[in-house]
């Protein structure tokens, strides 16, 4: 039955792409016209043909720069315009792709006469896009408040005035066979590891997709293991959390239309390391790390060992929680796995529905959700008082994670840990613990270990990872990155006393 | 591929004939104790709290009482008395009748050491008199029997009392040379109280040491903080804290029969002479002489009370451990014969270190 359908299929898609292949100029503009805002006339008595989808030129280049002199000079070829004209990157060319290439993003065609070839590519662009504002994602409340826009221009210029050095190497490719998306890879030469950049160019070609909207499509489909829960790209949109890791040695991918770069390779604890972190004083920023840390953890497993000690583990109650507990439980007709469910499932729809509706509704859900239903949930004995407080404090500690990615993760990999304790108990819960470690330590992220510097214990990059210490004991750059250039500065130079201001 | 996803089905489906019963469907039981009937039959009294609503969180607690001929059958008779099923992971106090107790204990102790579930930090504790009658009585205290009796043990052996636990009575049980001792209780009208030490052999009671002299025991045993002991002087009576003491032994193998000296230093403080009328600031000479006269009644009293052990050929200071540790060639039963006739010495070096603030 599908069979033929295959067929079909694939002839449809050499019909598109015999389209746009077998082309001359005449045929290009042909396709165009279908379209009502591609531009083709006549200017004024010097014959000149100028072609452009008015939708993506700038009306001011046009009438400022282009028709005065097409209007006023007299001359005599295309060669002689391109010298004439008082715009950079003008070229002439015959080559029907990148005609096409040209028209479509905003330059405008001269011919000299409307049958010819040859055409003259005048750059006349104009990207309606956002302006550069402060981060909404990754907010902190120190630190720089630029945040990454749609623009890869605008993106690349965010990191490149960060880093004024010739080795920030952008290289680009285009991506996608329909949505024909700038992607770029950026790293700093001489730092970053030159297999890293191979292996992300090599899978970066391998990708053959009609459309790369977001760059999350290509972390998606770049990623070592695509079935494993975890994101093997770290993504952000911050410069300054990008530029960071760009002097570590890593590498960033740029997409074009995505506010979000990502960067690789990286690891389990990058996703729990906020760019405050950096903004404070290491010994402050060490406690709140691993307050994050715990945070994580009592997310996942807080609901999980409920159910577990309920049901199988009475011993673990203390003495005073225990009428508290049998107390609230009493009149619940639900045993615990399925209260657990009910309302892990609440919380969930409360944050779907809060993320989907505008800002000002979803607040209104979010107090409507957390007050009214968990009260009315209490009072007509669904859950219990103890498990409310529980949910929704793992529910809050699952917001804690920086990176808006790993908590989506957070969100769900709980799930297994629940049905687990309901069919073993704290066996069951050390079962799904080692299975989810087991899958960690497999996991890698463009080839290098994503537990790291966990597994494969790294003793030099733990110094960044769980805790931070102070910049002067950072002398080296991670080892996970491998980088070219591992030393930061000289350390001897920090050891030294000054206790004479000379 | 498929034998692994084989072997995850079989585990969620074998974990379905698994029987749970969530924490709420089940009898706790927080407090169990036993009597003696007669030769063959033992009476046994569970302690289960019945918790009520939240709001008015009053603590009642349902008493299930079964006379049976075996333990085993203890078990299955009380299960038929129970609306759920009973759970003994949260007991914590497991009381004996004192008839009981001097005809034996070993086969609740086996029970106990078994089961994985219960805990080794419960308490275990023997009843002067009826324990069915302590178990169900009604106190003044809202709280349950269980956790007033373990508040009862837990403030005392911050006190005079030495540390107890099912730990270390089966630790004393099962090594050589060394027996158990457990709080002896009491039910006094509405309140309970520790009356005294029961001293073990094996698993039978063979002496009982009055509450008074708690504290000597506690001194020879271990490290005391915060007992208080309370004496007959010429001039009156003298209330003493302990604060700090410390007891070291030493062990002198000269003839055939091993030699002991037992040093025990102390710092306390007098917290009572009101009685004797002596101003104390004015007179360091009386601070002396009660130094010595404490020294002399803790020594005393200890050998004292060394002597009842010898006497009952018990060991629960755990002489013959300490000389099975540090001798080579250590013979239990030469030990056992030995150990009447062994010379204990105690030496007591008692500081006073404050009078309190007096005017």
């Amino acid at each position: 039955m599908w069979r033929p359908k295959k067929k079909e299929q694939e002839k449809n898609i050499d019909r598109f792409q015999s389209l746009s292949s077998e082309q001359t100029v005449q045929t290009l503009f042909d396709t165009l016209e279908h379209s009502n805002d591609f531009k083709r006339y006549k200017v004024g008595a010097s014959g000149w043909v100028i072609s452009y989808v008015s939708t993506m030129c700038d009306d001011k280049i046009i009438n400022d720069t282009l028709l005065p002199v097409l209007k006023q000079h007299e001359l005599q070829s295309l060669e002689d315009m391109k010298d004439k004209l008082p715009v950079d990157n003008i070229r002439v060319t015959e080559d029907t792709k990148k005609i096409e290439e040209n028209v479509m993003t905003g330059y405008i065609i001269v011919q000299e006469k409307s049958a010819d070839q040859k055409v003259l590519c005048v750059p006349a662009s104009k990207y309606e896009g956002r302006k550069v504002s402060i981060p909404e994602v990754e907010f902190s409340v120190v630190g720089p408040k630029e945040a990454f826009v749609e623009s890869i221009d605008t993106n690349m210029s965010l990191m490149r005035k960060r880093l004024p050095i010739s080795q920030l190497t952008f290289r680009e490719l285009k991506m996608g066979s329909i949505t024909q998306t700038r992607v770029g890879v950026v790293y700093i030469d001489g730092i970053a590891d030159e297999d890293n950049i191979q292996t992300v160019f090599q899978r970066l070609k391998n990708i053959d997709y009609d459309q790369i909207i977001d760059s999350s499509f290509i972390s998606q489909m770049i990623s070592d293991n695509s079935t494993s829960p975890f994101p093997q790209l770290l993504d952000t949109e911050r410069p300054d959390r990008v530029v960071e890791v760009l002097v570590e040695g890593k590498i960033a991918i740029v997409v074009d239309g995505s506010p979000h770069v990502l960067t690789c390779p990286t690891t389990i604890v990058e996703f729990f390391s906020a760019s405050d972190d950096y903004f404070l004083p290491w010994h402050l920023a060490t406690a709140f790390r691993l307050i994050r840390l715990f945070a994580v953890f009592f997310s996942v497993l807080s609901t999980p060992l409920y159910v577990a000690i309920l049901t199988y583990h009475h011993e673990m109650i203390p003495e005073e929680l225990m009428s508290t507990i049998v107390a609230s439980r009493a009149d619940i007709p639900f045993p615990p796995i399925l209260e657990v469910i009910i309302l892990e499932l609440t919380i969930e729809l409360l944050r779907e529905a809060g993320a989907r509706l505008p800002t000002k509704i979803g607040q209104t859900i979010g107090i409507v959700g957390g007050i009214v239903i968990g009260t009315a949930a209490v009072d007509a004995g669904l859950t219990s008082n103890v498990l409310l407080i529980i949910v929704a404090l793992a529910a809050l500690a699952s917001f804690t994670t920086p990176v808006y990615q790993i908590g989506n993760t957070i969100r769900l990999i709980r799930f297994p840990f629940l049905i687990g304790a309901q069919m073993w108990g704290l066996v069951g819960v050390a079962m799904v613990m080692m299975f989810y470690i087991g899958h960690l330590i497999k996991l890698t992220s463009i080839g290098r270990p994503f537990f790291a510097p966990l597994y494969p214990l790294r003793f030099r990059d733990l110094r960044d990872a769980f805790i931070r210490l102070p910049f002067s004991k950072q002398s080296e750059r991670p080892l996970q990155t491998r980088p070219e250039t591992s030393r930061r500065f000289n350390k001897e130079h920090v050891s030294e006393r000054r206790d004479i201001d000379e | 591929m498929r034998g692994k996803l084989l072997s995850v089905l079989c585990l969620i489906f074998a974990a379905g004939c698994n029987n749970i019963d969530s924490v709420e469907d089940r009898a706790i039981v927080q407090i169990s104790g036993y009597d003696y009937i007669d030769e063959n039959r033992i009476k046994g009294t569970v302690g289960i709290p019945q918790y009520g609503e939240e709001s008015a969180r009053t603590v009642e607690e349902l008493n299930l009482t079964v006379e049976t001929e075996s333990l085993k059958e203890f078990d299955i008779q009380i299960q038929n008395e129970s609306s759920k099923p009973l759970s003994m992971g949260k007991l914590e106090v497991n009381l004996y009748n004192e008839d009981l107790a001097s005809r034996g204990i070993t086969e609740f102790m086996d029970i106990l050491s078994r089961d994985p579930r219960i805990g080794r930090n419960i308490y275990l504790g023997i009843v002067d008199g009826d324990t069915q009658k302590l178990i169900e009585g009604e106190y003044n205290q809202n709280e349950t029997t269980a956790k007033y009796l373990k508040g009862i043990i837990e403030n005392n052996i911050d006190q005079n009392l030495p540390k107890t636990n099912l730990h270390y009575f089966l630790y004393a049980y099962y090594a050589d040379g060394l027996d158990g001792y457990l709080p002896y209780l009491k039910k006094k009208n509405s309140h309970i109280e520790v009356s005294g030490i029961s001293i073990f052999k094996e698993a039978s009671q063979v002496a009982v040491i009055p509450a008074e002299d708690t504290l000597i025991l506690k001194l020879l045993k271990e490290k005391v903080e915060k007992g208080s002991q309370t004496i007959q002087t010429e001039d009156g009576r003298v209330g003493m804290e302990i604060t700090d003491s410390n007891t070291s032994y030493q062990v002198k193998k000269t003839g055939d029969v091993p030699r002991f000296f037992v040093n025990i230093t102390m710092k306390g403080f007098i917290n009572e002479m009101k009685e004797t009328g002596v101003e104390s600031q004015k007179n360091p000479t009386r601070i002396n002489k009660l130094e010595e006269e404490f020294s002399t009644y803790y020594q005393s009293k200890a050998e004292e009370m060394i002597e009842l052990f010898k006497d009952n050929e018990t060991d629960p200071i755990g002489l013959g451990n300490i000389y099975k540790n540090r001798m080579r060639n250590f013979d239990k039963q030469v030990w056992e014969e030995q150990y009447s006739e062994v010379l204990v010495e105690v030496n007591v070096d008692l500081k006073i270190t404050g009078m309190g603030i007096s005017l």
